[in-house]
């Protein structure tokens, strides 16, 4: 493990499998992990523990989703 | 068949028209539009790949097959050359994604999309820049240097569909293809003058473009009118059991209705998102404040209306876009992550970084999303927003690419599915660029919301205007 205070983002980057891009683009790895640990909390999760996820390709018509009504 | 002043000036319909008339050649028109493509493309850089000779050939043959007597063309496509973004097949030929990790992936067959245009009897020009695998912006460290503005060289033309962008703008070829997962059609329409149309997600075949995001991609066209784009998607739709999202729907005459204007369509303006979630410029807030006007004054009943934040959709689609985006890349980041120019990687590598749990919390949130707009689409018919929050930056300055590019209100529609198109709205005072509005519209509702967007086209000045080239 390096003694620079990265250990954790190493650690992360060797589980991820990205041991080259750690190597070879430490800068970029390290961007990645700011911006993933950014983005984790940057929308609400739903408050019904039921929600499902629901395909674009599910979405209604006019006219089924006026029947829907 | 007798020439014309300039055929590569002319929009697809009227080229169509004056082919179907038999006053002008397909021969003619593509002769002309590779003539422009010599001319300009050393300064544009929107061509990866020049494909004259097979497009000369199909062209050729267009025009053996009109002038026969009793003949005439299969559709308004017939001749027409349709310029392809470099992540779609063309068969035989390679698809490079603009990166050197595909330089040799030649096509065993056309991507559904071509097949259904080249049925329509379109002729394909040239394979077209993008950004590296369709996501990150303009790159100079790549096999292909990036495409530029028309407008102003100096600056970026918008992307991915860069390519597609500025080779349309520039009047290098009348329509073309582009891919949108968080805005790739609608960003480069807005920045490069043109009209660029995402449809309802499933409505166009996937099947042969190389992915970014399974469940956020879409192809869609790009030309200079919305009429041209409405006779581009009614060629390009209809069902395709090969693609896992097809929404198994005929195809539509999605031009019937452009005459209709837009008096009795419910608009809602949805301005928080470039005045308070995402501030505009004032140039670009102005613009659309008087686009709103001019939709009133054409008939339409506009009202503001509001969705979640913007952020929310932002957030909810870059998640599930670098999950599905690290699904596709994952051996190439592993094993040869320094054969991807800089930027690619950065956008590429957080993906790997996702947990299953973030990745279906999205997808969760996601619904919630697509539930709140279908909820506004029970008070109004069609939606109006911003696209860009500022005119496209000068393409050399990272930092400013880096700041505006996600400053922009199109991720929401990829997200939900709906469809959307983006038209010109102004044009910058200190740059001379073009600025952009979005329209949108319920799934599967494109007639309608190309109705619209014909109805503001034929108030608003912006349709004469063109880049000084």
């Amino acid at each position: 493990m390096p003694d620079d205070g990265t250990a954790t983002e190493e650690a992360l980057a060797e589980a991820a499998g990205l041991r080259l891009a750690w190597n070879r683009h430490r800068a970029d790895m390290l961007d990645a992990i700011r911006r993933m640990d950014a983005l984790r909390g940057s929308f609400a999760r739903p408050a019904d523990p039921a929600a499902e996820p629901s395909p674009p390709y599910a979405l209604p018509t006019r006219a089924e989703r006026e029947g829907r009504r | 068949m007798s020439s014309t002043p300039s055929p590569h000036a002319l929009t697809l319909a009227d080229a169509a028209a004056l082919i179907a008339a038999r006053r002008l050649s397909p021969v003619e028109l593509l002769r002309d539009c590779l003539d422009r493509v010599a001319a300009l493309d050393p300064r544009l850089n929107a061509v990866v790949r020049l494909l004259a000779g097979g497009a000369m050939r199909d062209a050729r043959a267009a025009e053996a097959e009109i002038a026969r007597p009793g003949g005439g063309p299969r559709s308004p496509l017939h001749g027409i050359p349709v310029g392809i973004k470099d992540i779609i097949d063309l068969a035989g030929e390679p698809t490079t994604c603009h990166s050197k990790l595909c330089l040799d992936r030649v096509a065993a067959a056309d991507a559904a999309v071509v097949a259904r245009l080249r049925a329509a009897g379109a002729v394909f020009p040239a394979k077209l820049a993008t950004h590296e695998f369709a996501i990150g912006g303009p790159c100079f460290d790549l096999p292909f240097p990036p495409a530029r503005n028309p407008w102003n060289p100096a600056h970026h033309p918008g992307g991915s569909s860069s390519g597609s962008g500025a080779a349309v703008a520039a009047r290098m070829m009348p329509a073309a293809l582009g891919t949108d997962t968080g805005g790739s059609v609608r960003h480069p329409a807005t920045h490069s003058g043109l009209v660029g149309l995402k449809p309802t997600y499933g409505l166009v075949s996937r099947r042969g473009v190389f992915p970014l995001a399974f469940t956020l991609d879409h192809v869609g066209p790009m030309a200079r009118t919305v009429r041209d784009c409405a006779l581009l998607l009614g060629a390009m739709a209809g069902p395709d059991a090969a693609d896992p999202g097809s929404a198994m729907r005929p195809p539509e005459d999605y031009a019937r209705d452009l005459h209709l204007g837009l008096r009795g369509l419910r608009v809602g303006y949805v301005r928080h998102f470039h005045e308070r979630d995402t501030p505009a410029t004032p140039e670009v807030a102005a613009a659309l404040d008087e686009a709103a006007r001019v939709l009133a004054a054409e008939g339409a009943e506009v009202r503001d209306v509001a969705l979640p934040p913007l952020g929310e959709f932002a957030a909810v689609n870059r998640v599930i876009l670098s999950g599905e985006a690290a699904a596709v890349h994952e051996p190439w980041l592993r094993e040869r992550p320094g054969d991807y120019a800089g930027l690619t990687r950065r956008r590429l590598l957080p993906g790997m970084l996702l947990s299953a749990v973030d990745y279906v919390q999205a997808q969760r949130r996601r619904a919630e999303l697509v539930a709140a707009v279908e909820e506004a689409f029970r008070e109004v018919d069609l939606l109006f927003c911003a696209s860009s929050m500022d005119p496209a930056c000068r393409i050399d300055d990272p930092d400013e690419v880096d700041r505006t590019y996600p400053r922009q209100a199109r991720t929401p529609f990829n997200v939900t599915g709906h469809p959307a198109v983006s038209v010109m709205c102004g044009v910058s005072r200190a740059e001379g660029l073009p600025l952009g509005l979005q329209l949108v519209a319920p799934a599967f509702a494109e007639a309608t919301l190309l109705r619209a967007a014909a109805g503001y086209e034929r108030a608003a000045p912006w349709r004469e205007m063109a880049p000084a080239l």
